[in-house]
């Protein structure tokens, strides 16, 4: 058997459209506008490729008979057809009703992204900029499991790095991590019992110590002091030359926060996520070109001039 | 003996069969080895035959959209045969009409290229048309393709290409040769009646440089959508 053309509504067509998409998301960082943006597309795709999955004609807008002739592959019989498929509410509407473990959750998460899309390509609101990461990134990854493990595939097949999304998601269902919260409070208490003078000496001393080349700098939950949020690199470097320097940027995802003011710490992805922490930002990296290219070093440059110190001295002869 | 070469091809991705002194053609080898693919009936007007004759061509002799324009008598890349088509034919017969020692051609397990590849490299992978065909839409295309009972690869840089960076990761280690080297195959169509049966789905293949005594090789190839394996 053979097939010259690829169904445009097929399972496949539509699923490797995803793969592009998801590829445009994951050049840039996670807090990136535009990863906003293109996860909003992948998505989209995705769904029609989990409804195609189940047969392409799910994907025809019932107005026209016509519709679904083209999704079963019949030739149009009607001269400037063009082929319409269900809007992407619809797509959520029935994958809903066909696939149980797409539940309501995910229903209401695609709804509210597609809402986020429509609105950054049709207003003038900036729909993807600023928005943190624990917000969406998690039900995103959890959604597109459901929808992957519906045409029995699985987070590797779609992302280049499915262990940190599988945690992100973990992280959303860890009840545990909630208790986070407690502690928080528990600090906020002891601090505000301490004199008004101490708290300044505390704060003061976090605020020296806290500096951005040691982490992400974000205000304490417990003391509103200035803490430090580490995290661990995820996904691809990107390497830009800005002003004769080489800047590399990759996305970190928060493992830890130490404050040095009230002493609140915090491990965990899923805890940092159950305090509003767990947003994902961006480690970077300035450096050289020629540190860059490995064509010396200040400490090279050093070297050499220290070997020269006791040559002959420089003479116009 | 059929059944000898189906297992062949299923074990190692091609089967190299001697020169024999029979008359038949090649259509009819062809349709005593499996289900001939018909050219004509697929692509009718076309102009393109069931049974298609291949001398090697210089750049200046063959149009743009075929290899030979691109590559004249250098070495072929590495692809796998109308890897642009939604599900490309599963078998390619390259018949021996008038042999050279002098070109050689390569076949080499696309799996090979996968194993030195970071897992899920491979089911990520998706490659574009080069070029749009007018009126008929154009997909993106997995470089792992399934169907219920089997899957295979594509590749072709000359008329794909790469559109996402696991594709590229692909591309750069097919270019590059080096990691794959020793799973690589070099036969010799010498002798008239010579054929090597491949299967378009898991191996690629390329035609090495043709030298001075290579410009009047004459090689036949039919498509086989399948081989009969039972003896």
């Amino acid at each position: 058997m053979v097939e010259i053309d690829l169904h445009p509504w097929s399972e496949s067509a539509l699923f490797s459209k995803t793969l592009v998409y998801v590829d445009q998301m994951e050049s840039v960082t996670v807090d990136d506008w535009r990863y906003g943006l293109w996860s909003s597309l992948a998505i989209e795709f995705l769904g029609r490729a989990a409804l195609s999955h189940i047969s392409p004609v799910l994907l025809a807008d019932g107005d026209n008979w016509r519709n679904s002739a083209f999704a079963i592959g019949l030739a149009p019989t009607t001269k400037k057809f063009r082929p319409i498929s269900i809007p992407i509410a619809e797509v959520v509407k029935r994958l809903e009703e066909l696939i149980p473990e797409f539940g309501r959750e995910h229903a209401d998460f695609c709804a509210i992204h597609a809402n986020r899309r429509n609105e950054e390509l049709h207003t003038g609101s900036l729909s993807f900029s600023g928005l943190g990461t624990s917000l969406w990134l998690a039900d995103f990854y959890g959604t597109c499991q459901i929808l992957l493990e519906s045409m029995g595939r699985n987070i590797s097949e779609l992302f280049s790095n499915p262990s940190e999304v599988i945690e992100i998601i973990d992280s959303k269902s860890d009840e545990t991590a909630k208790a986070v919260n407690k502690d928080i409070s528990a600090y906020r208490q002891v601090w505000q019992n301490l004199e008004q003078k101490e708290r300044e000496r505390l704060k003061d001393r976090s605020s020296t110590m806290v500096s951005r080349r040691l982490g992400h700098v974000v205000d304490c939950p417990a003391c509103l002091s200035r803490a430090l949020l580490s995290g661990s690199p995820s996904g691809a470097v990107s390497t830009s030359i800005d002003d004769g320097e080489v800047v590399q940027k990759q996305t970190m995802m928060p493992t830890s926060f130490e404050c040095k003011a009230c002493g609140l710490k915090i491990d965990g992805l899923s805890k940092l996520s159950a305090c509003n922490l767990g947003d994902a930002f961006t480690g970077t990296t300035t450096i050289s070109p020629s540190e860059y290219f490995e064509l010396y070093t200040e400490e090279d440059l050093e070297e050499v001039r220290r070997e020269f110190r006791y040559a002959d001295a420089d003479f116009n002869d | 003996m059929v059944y000898q070469i189906a297992k062949q091809v299923s074990a190692s991705g091609y089967a190299f069969v001697e020169g024999r002194a029979d008359r038949q053609t090649t259509i009819e080898l062809a349709s005593k080895l499996g289900s001939v693919v018909l050219m004509e009936k697929i692509l009718p007007g076309s102009d393109i035959p069931t049974v298609q004759t291949l001398i090697p061509k210089r750049k200046s002799e063959a149009p743009k959209n075929r290899y030979s324009g691109v590559f004249g008598f250098k070495s072929f890349p590495l692809h796998s045969d109308l890897a642009h088509w939604a599900l490309p034919p599963k078998y390619i017969l390259l018949r021996c009409v008038k042999g050279s020692s002098d070109v050689e051609t390569q076949v080499v397990p696309f799996s090979a290229i996968l194993n030195c590849q970071p897992k899920g490299v491979g089911k990520r992978a998706v490659l574009r048309p080069v070029r749009n065909r007018d009126e008929r839409p154009v997909t993106a295309l997995p470089v792992i393709f399934e169907t219920e009972s089997d899957s295979g690869y594509r590749w072709d840089e000359l008329f794909l290409t790469p559109a996402n960076s696991a594709a590229r990761q692909i591309s750069d280690a097919i270019g590059f040769r080096y990691s794959f080297k020793d799973e690589i195959s070099t036969i010799v169509l010498n002798n008239t009646g010579d054929f090597l049966l491949i299967d378009n789905w898991k191996c690629l293949h390329g035609r090495g440089e043709v030298g001075e005594s290579g410009e009047n090789r004459v090689i036949e190839r039919v498509y086989l959508s399948e081989i009969y394996n039972n003896g």
